[in-house]
């Protein structure tokens, strides 16, 4: 579905991204981990149209979309769900879904996913007069994941998603997010915190510096030494 | 007497209550870590502890003086400083400019002479490892940069009880371990803390005392290895899988 | 808060260069270009202590300038008090009602504060051209001057103290704490900075500065009214002019008035009915290629294309 091949991006003179390659198959869930500063929102800047890559390609289901603008990629179906969740504040839980769903032109669907999102999130549906900006961290990334839903994308990125959140509600995000794939769609996690990352995806891709140094399956990335270490702390 | 007094705190928007009915003792030299579920009231007490909002109902008392109707700024002289959740660098300073502005208008007034502040802001800056930087724009520092100079901005104020909001949020395990060991060497340089973090393996490391709120109350408190493993705490906020994580 | 070296270096020039030009017996019109520079220039430095520094962005400064006017205008017209007194009262009375005005005022923020500051100016215009006292509609006259020289040091004068006081702020503890309010005003609180005082403060010093200017405007022009006093443009030019030239910089609001004040009596001279125009257009291109002001641009010797490309996209143009 998504490949990324011998990708290299940077800003200015500074190279971030050296030679990545990754592919996410189409039904799978992937995951990108990496500390601070090993380039992962660069990544997703080069993915997403706003970084231009000076080398290698990005292909949506062989379509060659590297260096196509934002908006064409997001036509294209990949919609992200980006870090900070980034709600519209002064608009409803409510609004907020609808604009996810923007630029759908099946009208008569959009209400029957808008219900599908209360039924995933219940708390989004006692939350749906009320202003994004209010919630808390957990109930507004709920609701920027069903906003990345309603857009019914090919396949949904994730960036950070664990950030600021308690423990107890990345439990119900997991679990969530686990539904949400086991119906098919294609979801891609970039993170930080390796073990909710590990959790969530079969496969794994660990950048560091720019390039990725480890690849695989989770449960093996789980138990090599390396990992342990430099990401769970063990 | 406690350093920090809070007796039935309560702060109330219209009719919801953000906090409801919150006690604690702050003692000297302790580190209090502060935990609960994403809208259980933390940055909420931190406000109303901080001056940034007023109590509804209850009192808190530091030194035996209530803070009732103090401005932040007169709260921030009488010794008490924070770090925001989001931080909130000045932009358009230095990095050592940023930290001179703690030292200026900290406890008890701050600095006098702007070379005394420049002065006490370079041994801030070297205390916390950001040095290097000190000449940089702020805006051009990294994540983990930011909170630091956050941190260095709050510590230059010299405060007797400094409030953290979630400083570790983003930190790779290498540098939450930094983090924890610097916010130990603060300790032991004579200042009290809270912290507030979803970080379990820094609270764990951090806190003599750890106190849970959830839905704006106190569910509970008490050191960590108790609170960590209290039924309640884990259904309310820990979850299965860390607990899965921690019996493994 | 940077360029503390270059500021009094550029000051003295500037002051050695006028003074000494000065008594060679300046043609008419040249000390009248010069009189109204040095009042754009002081009106600029005295919004930059709110506007720049503090970040306040008041569109009502011209209420303080008008107020000093009037106030000279009354005293010495109506009570034919000596111009020595009626002086540093204009100032006084200025700030006084700055400082009366900021304290409510102060407590709104960028566009609400910006509305409401323009409310002010537009009432007291209102409110000079219903007393008595103040001529009403027909205006005051003052005694006339035949020698412009006063004006010329007392402008000047004026334009210096204000500078002098912006670089005050530019190395100060107060200065930092108007600074760490414009950045973060809830940070800047819970650093421990009084921030409704410090606002106030430097509300009611800006103020003072466009008091004493207006005092000097109103018995130099020899005739004031309501309509000339308030004007809202007056606001205007020294908002661009302070933008222009770098706002919360020390020497940005005296460029910005030289360099605008200059062409656009340039352009008036030989395109009198495209100068508005121009003016126009070289504000804009400024503000695209220069956006932290000229007075940036010049110190970090920013001139070249891939610069100004660098600026637009930077800035999302």
């Amino acid at each position: 579905m998504l490949e990324i091949e011998q990708l290299s991006a940077g800003y200015g003179e500074v190279q971030i991204l050296r030679h990545v390659s990754l592919r996410v198959e189409a039904g799978e869930m992937v995951t990108l981990v990496g500390s601070n500063g090993a380039g992962k929102s660069t990544l997703l800047n080069a993915i997403c149209g706003i970084v231009r890559p000076t080398a290698g390609r990005v292909r949506l289901d062989g379509t060659d979309i590297t260096g196509w603008s934002s908006e064409a990629i997001v036509a294209e179906g990949i919609t992200q769900v980006p870090e900070g969740r980034r709600l519209f504040p002064q608009m409803t839980v409510r609004e907020n879904l609808l604009m996810g769903a923007y630029r759908r032109r099946d009208h008569h669907s959009i209400e029957r996913d808008i219900a599908a999102m209360y039924e995933l999130f219940p708390i989004l549906k006692d939350r749906q007069r009320q202003r994004a900006g209010s919630m808390s961290g957990g109930e507004q990334q709920m609701c920027a994941i069903g906003r990345g839903l309603m857009a019914r994308p090919r396949i949904l990125i994730l960036d950070e998603l664990s950030l600021g959140l308690a423990p107890i509600m990345l439990d119900v995000l997991v679990d969530a997010l686990q539904r949400v794939h086991a119906e098919g769609t294609t979801v891609f996690v970039v993170e930080q915190d390796v073990a909710t990352a590990f959790d969530l995806a079969t496969t794994g891709y660990v950048l560091e510096n720019g390039r990725v140094v480890l690849s695989g399956p989770t449960a093996d990335l789980r138990s090599s030494p390396h990992v342990k270490k430099a990401y769970l702390g063990l | 007497m406690a350093l920090v007094e809070a007796r039935g705190v309560t702060k109330r928007f219209g009719g919801l209550a953000a906090v409801s009915e919150v006690s604690f003792d702050l003692q000297d030299g302790e580190i209090l870590g502060l935990i609960g579920p994403n809208g259980s009231g933390k940055t909420t007490l931190v406000n109303v502890v901080t001056g940034a909002l007023p109590y509804t109902a209850g009192e808190v008392r530091f030194r035996g003086d209530s803070i009732r109707g103090r401005p932040p700024y007169e709260i921030g002289r009488m010794g008490v400083s924070r770090t925001f959740q989001i931080v909130k660098p000045f932009r358009n300073l230095t990095v050592i400019q940023n930290v001179m502005v703690g030292a200026l208008f900290g406890a008890r007034g701050g600095a006098a002479t702007l070379s005394e502040a420049r002065r006490r802001a370079e041994e801030v800056l070297d205390f916390v490892s950001l040095s290097h930087r000190a000449e940089m724009a702020a805006d051009g520092l990294n994540v983990p940069e930011r909170k630091r100079m956050e941190l260095a901005r709050a510590l230059a104020m010299r405060p007797t009880v400094l409030l953290l909001d979630e400083v570790m949020a983003g930190l790779n395990p290498a540098e939450i371990d930094a983090a924890v060991a610097l916010i130990k060497r603060i300790r032991d340089r004579g200042t009290t803390l809270i912290v507030i973090e979803h970080v379990m393996k820094a609270i764990r490391d951090l806190s003599d005392r750890i106190m849970v709120l959830f839905h704006g109350e106190k569910l509970t408190e008490g050191p960590p290895a108790e609170v960590l493993s209290n039924p309640d705490v884990v259904s309310a906020y820990l979850g299965r899988r860390y607990a899965e994580r921690a019996g493994a | 808060m940077a360029t503390r070296s270059s500021a009094p270096v550029v000051i003295g020039a500037l002051v050695v260069l006028v003074l000494a030009v000065a008594p060679m017996g300046l043609s008419p019109f040249l000390t009248q270009f010069l009189i109204n520079l040095f009042m754009l220039a002081a009106l600029a430095e005295s919004w930059n202590i709110i506007g720049g520094f503090t970040g306040y962005a008041s569109f009502g400064n011209v209420a303080f300038f008008g107020i000093g006017a009037y106030t000279t205008g009354v005293l010495l017209s109506v009570l034919e008090w000596p111009f020595a007194l009626a002086l540093p009262l204009s100032g006084l009375v200025a700030m006084a009602f700055a400082a009366l005005v900021g304290m409510p005022i102060l407590r709104l923020k960028g566009h609400y504060f910006a509305i409401a500051t323009l409310g002010v100016a537009e009432t007291m215009r209102e409110i000079v051209y219903n007393l008595k006292i103040t001529g009403g509609g027909t205006g005051l006259t003052m005694p006339i001057t035949k020698n412009p020289l006063p004006f010329f040091y007392l402008m000047l004068g004026i334009l210096l103290a204000a500078t002098v006081v912006n670089w005050w702020l530019s190395a100060s503890r107060f200065g930092y704490g108007l600074v760490a309010i414009r950045e973060d005003e809830d940070a800047a609180m819970a650093m421990g900075i009084n921030a409704a005082l410090y606002k106030t403060a430097a509300f009611a010093l800006s103020g003072a500065f466009a008091g004493l200017v207006g005092g000097v405007f109103a018995y130099w022009i020899t005739f004031i009214d309501p309509e000339g006093v308030f004007k809202v443009i007056t606001t205007i030019q020294m908002i661009i002019m302070a933008v222009f030239g770098g706002m919360g910089t020390v020497v940005g609001p005296l460029l910005g008035a030289l360099v605008l004040a200059s062409v656009s009596e340039l352009l008036s001279t030989h395109l009198v009915s495209l100068a508005e125009l121009f003016n126009g257009i070289i504000v804009i291109l400024v503000v695209l290629f220069m956006p932290k002001g000229l007075a940036d641009a010049i110190r970090k010797r920013e001139f070249s294309l891939r610069q100004l490309a660098r600026n637009l996209r930077e800035y999302r143009v």
